[in-house]
């Protein structure tokens, strides 16, 4: 996707969003950092790096920018062309599992999760997926809360947690 | 005399039937991972590196190494077979191990493959007995000004080789830096970046952001390209697949040109097992007589670059065991492995933890036999295995690595972490920057900033110290040839190419 115009180059949207963002993390770590010492009695402070590594950081966005006006990127597929329903069904899938985790403890969590990832990413039949999650949450458990004896939040089945093999 | 002697220690140590037994199963999960297209090493061994916890540091490190060279051999099956590079390092054994396959010879590639890697990780095995110890003693001499230098110098040979671009690859070691800062200074103390979270006063830990950039990152972007891939259905019965006499013969003049070739290729950071295939597969090329055969089926274009790739991984632990440098982002991993196990690779290692060492050394002859054993007869069930279980891949990766994360410390916040770079790696791939370098400034770059300001203590405040210490001088001038190199080379090719034009 073309960007705004500088005399005469253009900088891709993306690249554009991208060094912002950069530019954002330097003035985020100079400000975040203005209180501490930069350098006393001959020995740098907490402050030397940040600064060091933030202006570098600048100066190679300002070359990132030049790069991107000046050469071609490889070209990809506009977002609008590229299939994103299913990375960001996977993304909500993960960010579903993290929330319930210690609601309704690892293996429902799991379970639930797993349901509808085979089910509505990888399309299979309802009856495979349920069996499929039953079968790979059980065995989840019994590896890492059994064998491997991390102790993972039990929720609806809390007195789980209290078995030690 | 002694080597052998701390070698025999190392078999004692690695010859355990538990150390054997985590050998063979490194060995065979590596396999299986990179024989499926989406997970290379690095994200292979950032999902299984939290479930070696409770290993303790020599067998997490067996377990650990065997993954890695699995997923070497692993990815040349996929390229044999589905024409799809498991992993990077198998592009090219796509060349020639495909067309080999249409033939009905696929047995006799994935043959000459595996004993290729069995050569070339076994011969790579020797050079890092023969080049560690000595290394590890040289850098003993090497004080904080140094070894500012020599990190420096390795992250941007690494940013040198890594990527399209030296400025993208630059910022991604310079965005790793500034992670590794996060936390409290190690010096007076004063938390820096925590934005007032307490979770992050200990700093950003290597794994859930190394699970999420390498693993989590792959596994969602693979769903974007849903690959629809035909294995080639040919005989893989365990005759079919061991090669004759005559083709090891006519062949082991490339495997031993490319284990030399990936051993040494393997020493430099950034350029580790898919600089040193493509390397020893463009020699092959180069002094063979009959050059025409490459890309249709050449022995030598399959044996060759399988040997360079397993050859590289030794090479690749030089740095790693005797410096406490990775050159990739695997031996990022196996570094990172032993830190969280309380042990710091460098000089030291060698003296203070010598089973460790010798037992890892010990345990890559018996992972290379296991490999080739393995491999060659479980090469139909494998391919079975592929075909199976394709569709319950992302669910099973995903578990591990929340549940693997989760376990470290029983810490939603890393699992979270892991989430938030996942997304980083993503936005990287996006605006491709590499990610490698970042995740080696973030390994590397508490141990930097604390060298650095060391010598600044010791110079009272001046930079001089850098350069007037020969060899800091020395690394900082490799750094800038490193730097500039490609560059030139870049822009002569540029005009070398318009002039004919």
């Amino acid at each position: 996707m073309k960007g705004p115009s500088f005399f005469g180059y253009r900088i891709p949207i993306k690249q554009l969003v991208g060094g912002l963002f950069l530019w954002s993390m330097v003035a985020i770590v100079f400000w975040s950092t203005r209180k501490m010492t930069f350098y006393a009695e001959g020995a740098p402070g907490p402050r030397f790096m940040p600064v060091v590594l933030s202006v570098c950081l600048g100066i190679l966005n300002l070359l990132y920018w030049v790069e991107s006006a000046t050469k071609e990127s490889v070209a990809k597929p506009q977002f609008a062309e590229r299939n994103l329903v299913r990375p960001a069904g996977f993304l909500a899938i993960i960010i579903l599992l993290v929330l319930c985790w210690e609601p309704l403890g690892a293996m429902s969590a799991v379970s639930l999760c797993a349901i509808l990832e085979l089910r509505f990413l990888e399309r299979y039949s309802w009856s495979r997926s349920i069996l499929a999650s039953f079968v790979i949450s059980g065995a989840t458990l019994v590896l890492f809360q059994f064998v491997l004896g991390v102790p993972l939040p039990g929720g609806l089945f809390e007195m789980l947690s209290y078995v030690r093999l | 005399m002694e080597t052998l002697h701390l070698l025999a220690q190392g078999f004692y140590v690695a010859l355990t039937p538990e150390n054997l037994f985590l050998c063979a199963v490194g060995v065979v999960a590596g396999t299986l991972v990179g024989a499926l297209p989406g997970i290379g090493p690095a994200g292979a061994t950032a999902i299984l590196l939290p479930a070696t916890f409770k290993l303790g540091p020599v067998g997490a490190l067996i377990m650990l190494a065997g993954i890695y060279y699995g997923t070497q051999y692993g990815g040349t099956i996929t390229s044999v077979l589905m024409k799809i590079p498991g992993e990077s390092a198998s592009v090219v054994t796509m060349f020639d191990g495909n067309p080999l396959a249409k033939q009905g010879k696929a047995g006799l590639a994935l043959g000459l493959a595996g004993i290729g890697s069995f050569v070339g990780g076994t011969l790579s095995i020797v050079g890092l007995m023969m080049f560690g110890p000595p290394l590890a003693s040289l850098a003993l001499m090497l004080g904080p000004t140094e070894y500012f230098s020599l990190m420096v110098m390795a992250l941007s040979l690494v940013s040198a080789f890594t990527g399209r671009s030296l400025i993208r690859a630059l910022i991604s070691m310079v965005f790793g830096l500034l992670l590794a800062l996060v936390g409290q200074d190690v010096m007076t103390g004063t938390p820096r970046l925590t934005f007032g979270m307490t979770g992050l006063l200990d700093g950003l830990d290597f794994l859930p952001v190394g699970v999420g950039m390498f693993g989590l990152c792959e596994i969602i972007a693979s769903f974007e390209k849903k690959q629809e891939y035909e294995i080639i259905k040919t005989n893989l019965g365990f005759f079919s697949v061991l090669p004759s006499l005559r083709h090891i013969r006519e062949t082991f003049g490339s495997m031993l040109r490319g284990s030399a070739i990936g051993f040494l290729v393997g020493l430099f950071p950034g350029a580790g097992p898919t600089v040193s295939s493509f390397l020893a597969y463009g020699v092959e090329q180069r002094i063979s007589k009959k050059p025409e055969e490459f890309g249709h089926g050449a022995l030598a274009g399959v044996a060759a670059p399988e040997t360079a790739n397993n050859a590289a991984t030794g090479g690749q632990m030089v740095p790693m065991l005797s410096l406490g440098l990775p050159s990739s982002p695997t031996t990022a991993i196996l570094l990172a492995s032993l830190i969280m196990f309380g042990l710091r690779p460098g000089p030291t290692l060698f003296s203070e933890a010598p089973d460790v060492v010798w037992g890892l050394m010990a345990s890559m002859y018996i992972g290379n036999i296991l490999l080739v054993v393995i491999n060659l007869a479980c090469i139909p069930l494998i391919v079975m295995l592929m075909d199976r279980v394709r569709g319950y891949l992302a669910l099973v990766i995903l578990l591990l690595s929340v549940l693997g994360v989760y376990g470290y410390r029983n810490n939603v916040l890393d699992v979270w972490v892991m989430l938030t770079f996942a997304l980083v790696g993503y936005a990287m791939r996006e605006l491709e920057i590499p990610e490698t370098p970042a995740i080696l400034g973030l390994l590397l770059g508490g141990q930097a900033e604390s060298s650095l300001r060391q010598a600044l203590v010791m110079s009272d405040g001046s930079l001089s110290i850098l350069v007037s210490r020969p060899i800091s001088a020395a690394f900082l001038f490799l750094t800038l040839v490193s730097l500039v190199l490609p560059t030139i080379i870049l822009r002569r090719k540029r005009i070398e190419t318009s002039d004919e034009v």
